[in-house]
């Protein structure tokens, strides 16, 4: 291997996974995203934590290429949102998204066949965990089973970066133990995490990193460690300081 | 991956368009028998019969419609949208398997309600229909004449066109309509009626000037036959260069200003 490659693949590792440059997004007279300049590092598991309306939903459609910024870039792995950064991310969107009439066998068969690091045995291991028939189809689960469905396919995939939305939200709190450890247990190594929720105390020890959101702009970015050696303080201790109503 | 799209596609909307199709053509062969053994009783049934089948193509009319529509709008731009853009293909495929694939049913349910119609006009003798179909087919490909021949199938080409041309066209009004962060779906009507409005104005505006700034007697040179030709040609370049424009206009809309709310 020659010096120019191994230069290569040191920028590589050392990019970082997402990076946002003045990243604004405006709905009509609405500015959703002021501006944001911050980028996450490999191999972290970080939460997007802010209020609702606070604009972590826009972030991650935005780094998935749903919606467009108004000025700035968000790049996922030196690359703009398109075929490549999408193979390397799995999204989780927050609410159901998958077609209703297939059922969840068809869905692993579909995921599989369309992300190359799709892994089937994974999904079924998971579902079987959970309890989850795979013949169903997917308009005859409840809406908790739906989105722990939604959850499996996204986490049987071995990307680089995942984005999920509110994964535990409509989940009940036995599942949710079992979720988390799930994303902890099942990310692949190096690869990133990013976790938006308002209901930190279940996700809290799993945290390396935060990032709160409040209107739009980023107004913490910092490790947990760092949060709790510097202010003593837990990110749910911090959470409900900063958000104080 | 076009084709794994076009495959997940064609098994998203078979579960509407095959039962659709043979319930049109099943019904259309219950009431021509029934017609057939009826009708010297009283005339009225077979009115009535011709109604009711005449009702029922309307209704599949408007169901493809309805399903062209709604596969757009509700796999692309509707909650689904967020898998099918999250999945690692181009806009391209995304667009072109849709297409494809309600092209294909347009096209089916065309020859459906033309078989369907056959039926009942021969009283369900299908043994007849083909027949018929068969003879008329050997009669245009003995002709001497092939001109006829290539003019058919020039028009069969030109059809499949113009199918996909409408379909491009509905597509680019969603793409429009989801533009707007709210009411998308009544901007994609207002859309649709827009660019109807601006095709209709600027159809208006070549037939005047055309007529104004060329002469046409040259055409008068030619056969009939080659008149339909040219006239095969423009209809067929129309389609082709309106289709071409629509597409690219909503591959651009959706790559570039995609704003699934």
């Amino acid at each position: 291997m020659n010096e120019n490659n191994l230069e290569n693949i040191n920028t590589e590792t050392i990019a970082p996974i997402l990076q946002a440059v003045a990243l604004k997004k405006r709905y009509g007279s609405c500015l959703a995203l002021d501006a944001l300049d911050f980028s996450l590092t490999r191999g972290r598991i970080i939460g997007l934590l802010g209020p609702n309306g606070s604009g972590k939903t826009t972030l991650l459609k935005l780094a998935c290429g749903l919606l467009q910024p108004s000025s700035g870039k968000i790049v996922i792995d030196n690359h703009t949102p398109g075929i490549y950064s999408k193979s390397i991310t799995a999204y989780l969107p927050d609410k159901p998204y998958l077609n209703d009439w297939m059922r969840v066998q068809q869905l692993i068969k579909f995921f599989s066949e369309l992300y190359a690091d799709f892994c089937s045995e994974r999904a079924y291991e998971m579902l079987d965990a959970l309890g989850i028939d795979c013949r169903a189809r997917l308009k005859t689960l409840s809406k908790g089973t739906k989105e722990k469905v939604q959850l499996i396919l996204v986490m049987s995939r071995k990307a680089q970066l995942y984005l999920l939305d509110e994964p535990i939200g409509g989940v009940d709190p036995a599942a949710r133990e079992y979720i988390v450890n799930t994303i902890i247990g099942n990310y692949s190594e190096n690869a990133t995490v990013l976790i938006s929720t308002h209901i930190i105390s279940d996700i809290e020890p799993v945290l390396d990193e935060v990032i709160f959101l409040n209107r739009g702009k980023i107004t913490l970015q910092t490790t947990v460690d760092d949060l709790r050696a510097e202010r003593g303080k837990s990110v749910d201790e911090m959470f409900r300081e900063v958000f104080k109503c | 991956m076009l084709g794994k799209l076009i495959k997940y596609e064609l098994k998203g909307t078979a579960h509407y368009f095959l039962p659709l199709i043979a319930a049109i053509l099943i019904l259309s062969l219950i009431f021509s028998l029934f017609g057939s053994l009826y009708a010297q009783w009283a005339t009225w049934i077979s009115g009535l019969m011709i109604f009711v089948e005449v009702v029922l193509i309307i209704a599949l009319a408007v169901m493809t419609l309805v399903i062209t529509i709604q596969r757009f709008y509700k796999n692309l731009l509707g909650d689904e949208g967020y898998l099918m853009f999250s999945l690692p293909v181009s806009t391209h495929y995304n667009i072109l398997s849709k297409l494809l694939v309600a092209t294909l049913w347009n096209i089916a349910v065309l020859l459906a309600v033309t078989l369907s119609i056959g039926i009942l006009v021969m009283h369900a003798d299908i043994a007849g229909i083909l027949q018929m179909a068969w003879q008329q087919l050997t009669q245009w490909l003995n002709m001497s004449n092939f001109s006829i021949l290539f003019i058919i199938l020039e028009w069969i080409v030109v059809g499949l066109i113009s199918v996909a041309g409408n379909i491009l066209l509905l597509y680019l009004a969603m793409a429009i309509g989801q533009l707007a962060n709210e009411h998308k779906f009544l901007a994609s009507f207002g859309a649709y009626i827009a660019l109807q409005c601006a095709l209709g104005i600027l159809t208006a505006l070549l037939a005047i000037i055309i007529p104004f700034h060329f002469t046409l007697d040259w055409l008068n040179t030619f056969s009939p036959v080659a008149l339909v030709h040219i006239i095969t040609l423009a209809v067929a370049a129309d389609a082709i260069i309106g289709g071409t424009i629509y597409y690219f206009l909503t591959h651009w809309l959706l790559k570039r200003k995609l704003n699934l709310t």
